[in-house]
């Protein structure tokens, strides 16, 4: 069985780039332009992961993760966040809101494949 | 923006490949070839083509894959790798780096490019699959568990995890399930012992947080960083402890000791994992507990407990422990000397610069602390600087890397220059782990790549010379590295025809560089080919061209402090000396002062200090006798026109103290002295470069703060020798010329 | 959704049926529901074949349940194979908890 992964980021060639890594990994792929886009994708579809950006407009990636952490049924699905800070205090903002995973860009997309494979 | 950085990330990860690729190459041509050899070029080939085509680069793609189906049938054992075959994989290597540097768009464009391509896929042809077209499309992705799959398996590569993972980490999402999963993906789970020993109550229990821990056994040839890895996001909160395969057993018993569960259940589960055999537990227990009755032996120790259920003599005991004190644990130093980092490198020199500063600050703690009579601060501020040192040695030696990786690469210069000149010619390597810095190591490429072509166009004969000369067919080109006094020497020999110095001296006068009485030393004449526009060869080939180059090559080493010398024997063979300070950072120096103003001279150039006044010019020249030798000398004060500073309190002796003292220094193969006021004695120096406006003045190399918050000019001794023999040979000129 | 289903028999067994997913989402309500408070006495039946995905909170939930019944003293027995169960107990090297199945006993419903 596949595993669904959605992909929140406001760049669109990220997005390529991520959706193109997984799908060709064989995951299914949803995607999502900011974190508003992304909740209401999250409408009782089965997710496995969630990859988020940080930076985003509407609605950045912590404030998703809080809104996600809400919901009954995703509130345990697993967040991997992307960023290009390094600073720790938004890492640590975003690990008390719940995002646990993080990955710093730029990744290599076999790094990605990689962190997902731990997570699902 | 960031898909720019990932593709910035796929063009150094090719190039690393193409790196790997072409030292495989490299050996292959040399008649080698195994397993691992052939896995890892496919593995290059492969992963260049799969992240190529991540980033749409079809154009690598679509060449690459041609390249990786050979090479995965060789490995497949399918086809022999062949001279004639490594030929073309040398340029189909070249090709893909060529590909990997243009876009699409340009390969597209570029017709030239597009013929070397299709050419090269007809050369590959004989060995090519039939059905190669056929498998194109599925595979333009990186098979990431094929890459991690292990090669071979060592039958005795065992690693122990033991997972004590975060007990909320099940609602953050991560189930030990897919870990797990993806550690059978890396490797092969041999054992695993899921515990439910820490399960509270029924009436207590949270059923969202992980009260399972796991005991597993992993064979797997990945690096301890892959398995690490494997628990990143797990990391906060958990207790994880990884031991690589033939860990002491030492290290079990603390683990044992250290984790929640009952200990004896603890030994049997490691027991039970592999990982200990009952024997090798209890023997290292029975050596743990009897180190630590003397201590406080105290609680019950997990040795006695176990040992009730065993019954091993003490023979048996003693001839493993005696087995095991001759086999020194070879795998652990492996796994943990490979374990690397990456650093970014402005980061490594901000913590160097940082050091930089700590080391003058200490300095100044030192200045201080003497002028106090407080022997123990002084003995305190004394251990302070063995510490320093330590740390400064430590944080510089991060900087240093092997010079085996740019000796590497004239194996490839050296065979496609030989091919080109048709010539036959070995090269040696000698003292590749000998380490320089880092910024040493970038700027030395280009002038070694003109010393080795030289040397091979100019310096090796031609085949047929050669048999005639009575030499070997082949000629041998020798890189090594050593250390030197305190410098680190990069030579560079060929035992080719030798500098003929009778020419070099005609050419010399007929180019107006020296005049037809000059009495030359066989160095200075040699040290002429460095001169401007100076060429010898009768032919100018394309491979070291028209004598462009040597002096640029005596400059890129200059500007590195470093100098050059040449040796040469007639019909034996040249050898180029390239002499380089151990570091840039920092020196060990000898402070003086003249007039006021502070100098320090790099320590390693100095060969004594002498009383000036003792001695007594020749004839009103800079230049002493010293025991029979002429020493020419600079005058710090005439040299940098430095007037007496006013306030100075060092002034109170008489002028006869001026100029008193005589610092002899040694550069390569030439003495020199500097006269100053005054010896301060040893230092130990961060150098800062010097701004653009000091760059014109000759003799200063960059410049320092002294513990006392002073300036002080690093000197630049090859320079000032430079200087100072350079106005000798004109006054004697100028003398010769008034005859 | 997972529906779960304690039944105490009249011969003082208890029976334990699970169907669904049995995940991180239903665990803390189906533990609060049915197990926190649960006594579980001589002979507990448990019927697992429904269970359609499993986790490691699933998984947590069944051994707490399996090792209240030993603390008891009492005797559990699982009916009849379960795909997702066997594939999780086997990667972690658990199937010792489900290996007791009494394979006359077939699952009834």
């Amino acid at each position: 069985m596949s595993k669904t992964i959605l992909i929140v980021d406001d760049s669109a060639s990220i997005r390529q780039v991520v959706s193109m890594t997984l799908k060709g990994a064989g995951y299914e792929v949803i995607t999502a332009n900011d974190g508003k886009d992304a909740l209401t994708k999250l409408d009782g579809t089965k997710i496995h992961l969630i990859i988020s950006d940080v930076n985003m407009p509407n609605m950045d990636g912590i404030s998703m993760v809080k809104e996600v952490k809400k919901l009954a049924s995703y509130k345990f699905t697993p967040i991997i966040m992307l960023t290009t800070e390094g600073a720790d205090d938004k890492k640590q903002q975003g690990k008390d809101a719940g995002a646990k995973a993080w990955i710093v860009k730029p990744f290599q997309p076999a790094q990605m494949l990689q962190a997902v494979s731990m997570l699902v | 923006m960031s898909l720019d950085a990932a593709l910035q990330t796929f063009f150094v990860e090719a190039q690393e490949h193409l790196e790997s690729m072409e030292s495989v190459l490299l050996q292959m041509d040399e008649g080698e070839c195994d397993s691992e050899m052939l896995n890892n070029i496919f593995r290059s080939a492969h992963t260049i083509k799969g992240s190529a085509g991540i980033f749409g680069l079809n154009h690598i793609v679509e060449f690459t894959h041609v390249v990786e189906n050979i090479l995965d049938r060789a490995r497949e054992n399918e086809i022999t790798i062949e001279a004639k075959l490594i030929d073309v994989l040398f340029k189909c290597r070249d090709h893909i780096q060529a590909l990997v540097k243009c876009t699409p768009e340009e390969a597209l464009s570029d017709i030239q490019l597009k013929d070397t391509g299709t050419e090269l896929h007809a050369l590959l042809a004989p060995w090519a699959a039939e059905d190669l077209n056929t498998v194109h499309e599925k595979e333009t992705l990186p098979n990431i568990e094929n890459q991690n799959q292990p090669v071979t398996l060592d039958k005795n590569k065992y690693w122990h995890i033991s997972l004590r993972l975060s007990k909320d980490c099940l609602q953050n999402g991560m189930d030990p399930l897919s870990f797990i999963k993806f550690l059978s993906t890396i490797g092969e789970i041999k054992h695993i012992k899921t515990l439910a020993d820490n399960f509270p109550d029924l009436a207590s229990f949270n059923p969202e947080l992980l009260y399972f821990a796991y005991e597993i056994s992993l064979q797997s040839e990945a690096s301890l960083e892959t398995i690490e890895n494997t628990f990143m996001f797990v990391q906060d909160g958990s207790d994880i402890n990884i031991l690589p395969p033939e860990t002491e057993l030492g290290r079990y018993i603390e683990l044992i000791e250290q984790l929640p569960e009952d200990n004896q259940r603890l030994g049997e589960i490691l027991i039970d994992c592999g990982a200990l055999t009952a024997n090798s537990l209890q023997q290292a227990l029975n050596q743990q507990s009897s180190d630590i009755t003397n201590q406080f032996d105290e609680k019950p120790k997990l040795g006695e407990v176990l040992s009730e259920n065993n019954t091993v003599s003490k023979e048996v005991i003693s001839a493993a422990l005696d087995k095991q004190s001759k086999n020194p644990n070879k795998t652990i130093d492996n796994t943990s000397t490979n374990k690397q980092i990456r650093v970014d490198s402005d980061r490594l020199d901000l913590l160097i610069n940082l050091i930089g500063e700590l080391v003058i600050n200490q300095q100044r703690i030192d200045i201080l602390a003497n002028k106090t009579t407080n022997t123990p601060l002084i003995e305190a501020v004394g251990d302070f600087e063995g510490f320093t040192e330590q740390i400064r040695d430590a944080a510089l030696s991060l900087r240093m890397v092997p010079i085996g990786g740019i000796f590497q690469r004239f194996k490839r210069v050296v065979r496609d220059t030989a091919q080109e000149l048709n010539k036959e010619i070995e090269l040696v390597i000698e003292g590749a782990d000998t380490e320089l810095d880092r910024l040493m190591v970038e700027k030395l490429g280009d002038p070694l790549t003109h010393i080795v072509r030289n040397a091979m166009d100019h310096g090796i004969e031609a085949v047929d010379q050669r048999i005639e000369a009575g030499k070997s067919a082949q000629g041998q080109l020798k890189l090594s590295a050593y250390h030197e006094a305190g410098h680190i020497v990069i030579a560079i020999s060929d035992n080719g025809r030798g500098i003929d110095k009778e020419r070099v001296r005609a050419k010399a006068i007929d180019k107006g560089i020296i005049h037809e009485d000059n009495v030359l030393t066989d160095n200075e004449l040699y040290q002429l080919i460095f001169h401007p526009g100076f060429s010898t060869a009768e032919a100018v080939t394309s491979i070291s061209g028209r004598g462009v180059g040597m002096d640029v090559v005596k400059r890129n080493v200059e500007s590195l402090q470093g100098s050059i010398e040449i040796d040469s024997a007639s019909g034996k063979g040249s050898t180029f000396k390239i002499r380089l300070p151990l570091t840039l950072a920092i020196i060990d120096g000898f402070h003086v002062e003249s007039k006021g103003t502070h100098f320090i001279i790099p320590q390693a150039t100095i060969i004594e200090c002498i009383d000036l006044v003792a001695h007594v010019d020749i004839e009103g020249r800079h230049c002493i006798n010293l025991r029979g030798d002429m020493i020419p000398y600079l005058a710090m004060n005439e040299i940098f026109n430095l007037a007496e500073s006013q306030p100075s309190t060092a002034l109170t002796d008489d002028k006869a103290q001026q100029r008193a003292e005589l610092v002899i220094v040694q550069f390569g193969g030439n003495i020199a002295g500097i006269a100053v006021d005054k010896l301060n004695g040893e230092i130990q120096t961060v150098v800062k470069p010097l701004g653009p406006i000091f760059k014109p003045l000759k003799g200063i190399g960059g410049s320092s703060l002294l513990g006392s918050g002073e300036i002080a000019f690093i000197l630049d001794i090859p320079q000032l020798i430079e200087l100072a023999i350079g106005s000798e040979i004109q006054i004697n000129s100028n003398q010769e010329s008034q005859r | 959704m997972t529906t779960v289903k304690v039944t105490q028999k009249r011969n003082g067994s208890t029976e334990i049926s699970i169907a669904g997913e049995f995940n991180i989402y239903s665990a803390m309500d189906i533990y609060q529901q049915h197990f926190k408070s649960i006594s579980l006495k001589e002979l507990v039946n448990f019927k697992l074949k429904g269970i359609t995905e499993i986790d490691t909170a699933g998984m947590q939930m069944l051994i707490l349940l399996f090792k209240e019944v030993e603390k008891n003293n009492a005797q559990y027995k699982i009916h009849s194979s379960n795909e997702v169960i066997d594939e999780y107990s086997k990667l972690f090297n658990i199937h010792h908890y489900f290996n007791n199945n009494d394979s006359e006993i077939m699952e009834g419903n």
